[in-house]
């Protein structure tokens, strides 16, 4: 049954039980087939908008089947009888006023949905713990640099058999490295993402397949068979979810590999969007290999053991290597890390902050319905007076109060619930890939959080107005409700504190949402670096023992240029290790053959392979020197071209070309120079980069398999024939990542672009409560003051007059708030100061711009009913007394 | 009696019908000015049941079997008269109103 029968199904409990027994399935069926063929007949729009009626005409039909008791003053009754009794009151109450109503309820549900929403993806990624069994005792060991100071490098495979070999605190150590592989000779050919682990992977996580076998220990030695696990979302893509394919045989980069298992659906880690898990089966020079550093270590705590047992045992194991091998191992540390904390490292600040705006949205839109239910309190006072004259007591109109609040923030929080639940997804985009759940709805703890945070609310909006109203004396009560002017000082006073607290609140949303959008403005107006626009890139991954030597490696990127290059429409093709913004790609250490001074710092640099017209293809414009071309073959002498950054950096300013560098113990000389290019993101300021030009030589990793293709119009028309014109090439050669530079551009911004949605969202609303409250105090201050208005204008004081007093009561509690708000602000930014880095809205330039824009909004709030309290009639008020 | 019994009193006359054959008849023939949705087509089921205006039947042979499981209403004897003197009343109105001038132009 789809969600919104579901909801429809439930909201029959409204029903009386009979009712329910006799008609609930034919009701249910029905309105599925109306649904569906409204949808059929009118389209989508048309059906979710039956539905919603439909909905409506439920509870109206709920409504009117409960019977309607006889009297109008029920029998005193057993206590759920005057439970009832209120609730039913309660809901005629706000029948009664469905403008009002309705404005309640929506603000109310806009703040706990945005909460809900926010928690969630707050729960999802920090607190709740990853899905494994016993997930505390998981942990990640790293290697460090002692000297540099850096945490959480990749371990190398001859350390990792150290550790292994060596630790007792650890009931299982295992290793895993992400690579791509090719699969052919199955329909088209196509790179997939794979995870070469560790036979004792799966245990260690404590994993079991969903089909078939976990890997066994000597499939994980290079005489081994070689076999492969099926993450589940490959199985269901790729095979149909289909049990025969156990025991199959798939071609992965050539070599034959046997199904042996799928994993189960649930098993998100490291990412979601791998497709298979091999045995490493390293032979013997990769296993002994002590300075590349690529593999993740992830361990189980033996029973007893602590992390910080278990940190003195491994630090002590990796002094023990620097000694035994000091030419790799020097400065090696090793850092031991919870695999949760490991993976929400980055996130909490962001997140906090999200909530922490969402909370005081939240507190503002309680704040406004306070006030809301305080004006149509004082509204009522001659009804509540007449009550307790007649005999109510005092906590029998409380109990009134609080029920009118109960129902209201009850309604609320399940609207809210909704409009969280279809929020949610969006939030998925806060999610980085390598956690290992997405958000798809709410998680039971979620539900509880709102549940909770609506009654919170319920107090908070029920509590405030009931109690002012029912201390005062009921005389009072009467005689100021019969005569409407200055009915209520010290409700009064209480609205303009609230009112005070919401201008102040808002000034701080409005405050970081300025903030957070300049910084976004800035961020997307940065220069890339090269010119996103008519841009294609694809990733074209050679592996197999086909392309095993490097000339046919730059046989194929050669030929594959020659092709594209010459399909109409195409202006240029180059190709390159890792594409800018696309995440990671890799760095690598260098030194300056007789440096000016000597560095400070270890060199380091960006460093990426291209193809000779990689630069022009991507419109990176050449600063100084030389381009690569025909001449750099693998004969030639080894060049380089350097960015900008690197020139300033370690060439301070004078030509770096001609200079030699010496890479992995190559010696290369630099001829050229181009301009610096946003590498990771937008937010970071560029870093020094090397590029080498790939036909020289091989540099393993840093080998081209990305490539870019500038066209003269609309790229994606192109994309067919260029895929043509690979497997003109080979066949067998699979194409991923087809995308326009224009998509990675945005989507680097995405998370960014969220954020600043969320909160410019969350100042807009506070914004516009704000002005709400300050409109309402104003209006009812302007209302319960005609008399007063009247005499002094009968005494001759001009509308002018008459408005300047109006403004003066509205904007008086204005610049309190404002003035409160800004020294909140200043102190938020304090706090927050240094740790997030959108968080500065401490400084005077966003003081004055939000304080600007809500002193305006609030002007504009008091201006109506003052300009209203001009035509007030002196006579009419007068004699209306 | 409520325009919407007349309504599904109106959509019983010629044959027994299921609830969501109900709603499609009015909506046919009202070319979907009247709109009913089922909290307020079974709430006037229950009336007229109980009112003995419409009573349950067998569903007829000609059903298919998705439609068996339903369950189909007819005019008891006593709804279809008082459908038939609604009929009668309304038209007199009608020819009334039309007398005073409130004709349409057709």
């Amino acid at each position: 049954m789809s969600p919104s029968l579901r909801l429809y199904r439930w909201l029959m409990r409204l029903c009386p039980e009979s009712f329910r027994a006799r008609f609930a399935d034919e009701m249910l069926e029905d309105l599925a087939q109306i649904i569906e063929t409204t949808r059929r007949e009118r389209g989508l729009w048309a059906a979710k908008l039956l539905y919603i009626r439909a909905l409506f005409d439920l509870l109206r039909t709920a409504w009117s089947e409960h019977p309607v008791p006889k009297t109008a003053t029920p029998s005193p009754g057993t206590r759920t009888d005057a439970m009832t009794r209120h609730f039913r009151d309660a809901i005629r109450q706000l029948a009664a006023k469905p403008g009002y109503t309705v404005l309640v309820i929506l603000t109310l549900a806009t703040g706990i949905g945005a909460t809900s929403a926010i928690f969630e993806t707050v729960y999802a990624v920090l607190l709740r713990p990853p899905a494994f069994s016993d997930p505390e005792e998981l942990v990640i060991v790293q290697e460090t640099d002692l000297v540099r100071g850096s945490t959480g490098d990749d371990a190398s495979p001859a350390n990792f058999a150290d550790w292994r070999a060596a630790s007792k605190s650890f009931r299982g150590l295992a290793a895993m490295a992400m690579t791509t592989v090719n699969l052919t000779g199955q329909g088209e050919p196509e790179q997939l993402q794979a995870l070469r682990v560790s036979a004792t992977f799966l245990p260690v996580l404590g994993i079991q397949p969903e089909r078939g076998r976990v890997f066994a220990p000597e499939e994980d030695r290079p005489d081994g068979e070689r076999v492969v696990l099926l993450t589940h979302g490959f199985w269901q893509r790729r095979f149909g979810g289909r049990d025969s394919v156990l025991g199959e045989t798939l071609s992965l980069d050539g070599n034959p590999y046997r199904v042996v298992g799928v994993l189960p659906a649930s098993l998100r880690f490291p990412n979601r969007e791998l497709d298979l898990f091999t045995p490493f089966a390293m032979n013997a020079d990769e296993a002994q290999q002590r300075s590349s550093h690529y593999l993740t270590v992830v361990g189980r705590l033996a029973p007893g053991v602590s992390i910080v047992n278990a940190q003195e045992e491994m630090t002590a194991i990796a002094a023990a290597l620097e000694r035994q091998y000091p030419d790799t191992n020097e400065d090696n540390g090793v850092a031991i890390t919870s695999l949760h904390e490991h993976l929400v490292t980055g996130l909490e600040q962001s997140l906090f902050l999200l909530f922490g705006a969402v909370s005081a949205l939240l507190l503002l839109a309680v704040v406004n319905v306070a006030n809301l239910l305080l004006a149509r309190g004082s509204a009522r006072l001659r009804e509540i007076a007449l009550r307790s004259a007649l005999g109510a007591s005092r906590s029998r109109i409380l109990v009134q109060l609080m029920t009118e609040a109960l129902v209201l923030s009850a309604i609320g929080g399940a609207a809210g619930v909704l409009l969280g639940h279809g929020c949610v997804s969006l939030m998925g985009t806060l999610v980085p890939l390598h956690l290992e759940r997405g958000i798809t709805g709410f998680h039971p703890a979620t539900y509880v959080f709102a549940l909770v945070l609506t009654a919170v609310v319920a107090a908070g909006i029920g509590l405030m107005p009931s109690l002012s109203l029912t201390r005062r004396g009921f005389t009072s009560m009467l005689r100021a409700s019969a005569s409407s002017t200055r009915a209520t000082g010290s409700m009064n006073r209480i609205r303009r504190a609230l009112v005070v607290c919401q201008v102040a609140l808002a000034l701080v949303l409005v405050g970081l949402g300025t903030v957070t959008v300049r910084s976004f403005v800035q961020l997307s107006r940065t220069d890339p670096g090269f010119r996103a626009e008519n841009l294609l890139t694809m990733r074209v991954q050679l592996s197999g023992t086909r392309y095993a030597e490097h000339a046919a490696r730059v046989e194929f990127y050669r030929e594959l240029e020659e092709r594209i290059s010459r399909l109409p429409g195409v202006s240029s093709t180059g190709a390159v290790s890792m594409l800018p913004l696309t995440g990671g790609g890799g760095s690598v250490g260098f030194d300056i053959e007789s440096p000016l001074e000597p560095p400070e710092t270890d060199p380091i640099a960006v460093f990426r392979g291209v193809t000779a017209s990689y630069f022009r293809t991507m419109g990176i414009p050449l600063v100084a020197g030389r381009g690569f071309d025909s001449r750099d073959g693998p004969e030639a002498p080894k060049v380089v071209i350097i960015n900008r950054s690197l020139s300033q950096r370690f060439f301070a300013g004078e030509s770096a070309i001609g200079h030699h560098l010496n890479i992995w113990g190559e010696r290369v000389e630099i001829v050229g120079m181009v301009s610096d290019v946003q590498q990771f993101s937008f937010a970071e300021e560029p870093r020094p980069a090397i590029y080498v030009a790939a036909p020289q030589r091989s540099w393993g990793y840093f080998d081209p398999k990305e490539v870019a293709i500038r066209t003269r119009s609309n790229p994606e028309a192109l994309i067919g024939s260029i895929r043509a014109e690979v497997w003109a090439v080979d066949p067998e050669q699979p194409v991923a990542a087809i995308r326009t530079m224009d998509t990675i551009v945005v989507s680097s911004l995405s998370e960014d672009r969220l954020r600043t949605l969320l909160l410019t969202s969350f100042a807009s609303a506070a914004l516009l409560l704000a002005a709400l409250g300050v409109y309402g105090v104003v209006s009812y201050v302007v209302s319960s003051s005609t008399v007063e208005i009247g005499v002094r204008m009968a005494l001759g004081a001009s509308g002018r007059t008459v408005v300047g007093w109006v403004l003066s009561q509205g904007l008086r509690p204005v610049l309190m708030g404002v003035t409160i708000g800004v020294a909140l602000t200043i102190a938020l930014a304090r706090v927050l100061g240094g740790y997030v880095a959108i968080a500065a809205p401490g400084q005077p330039w966003v003081l004055v711009i939000s304080s600007g824009v809500l002193s305006f909004v609030a002007l504009a709030a008091v201006l109506i009913p003052a300009i209203r309290a001009t035509r007030v009639d002196p006579l009419r008020s007068l004699r209306a007394d | 009696m409520s325009p919407i019994h007349y309504h599904v009193l109106l959509a019983l006359g010629d044959e027994p019908k299921h609830g969501y054959a109900i709603l499609r008849e009015i909506d046919e023939r009202t070319e979907s000015m009247v709109r009913l949705l089922p909290g307020t087509l079974y709430s006037t089921i229950k009336k007229l049941l109980a009112q003995k205006l419409v009573e349950e039947c067998a569903p007829p042979r000609q059903a298919d079997s998705l439609d068996e499981r339903r369950r189909y209403y007819r005019l008891t004897e006593l709804g279809r008269r008082l459908a038939t003197e609604e009929t009668d009343r309304m038209a007199a109105l009608v020819r009334r109103a039309r007398r005073k001038g409130f004709a349409g132009s057709r």
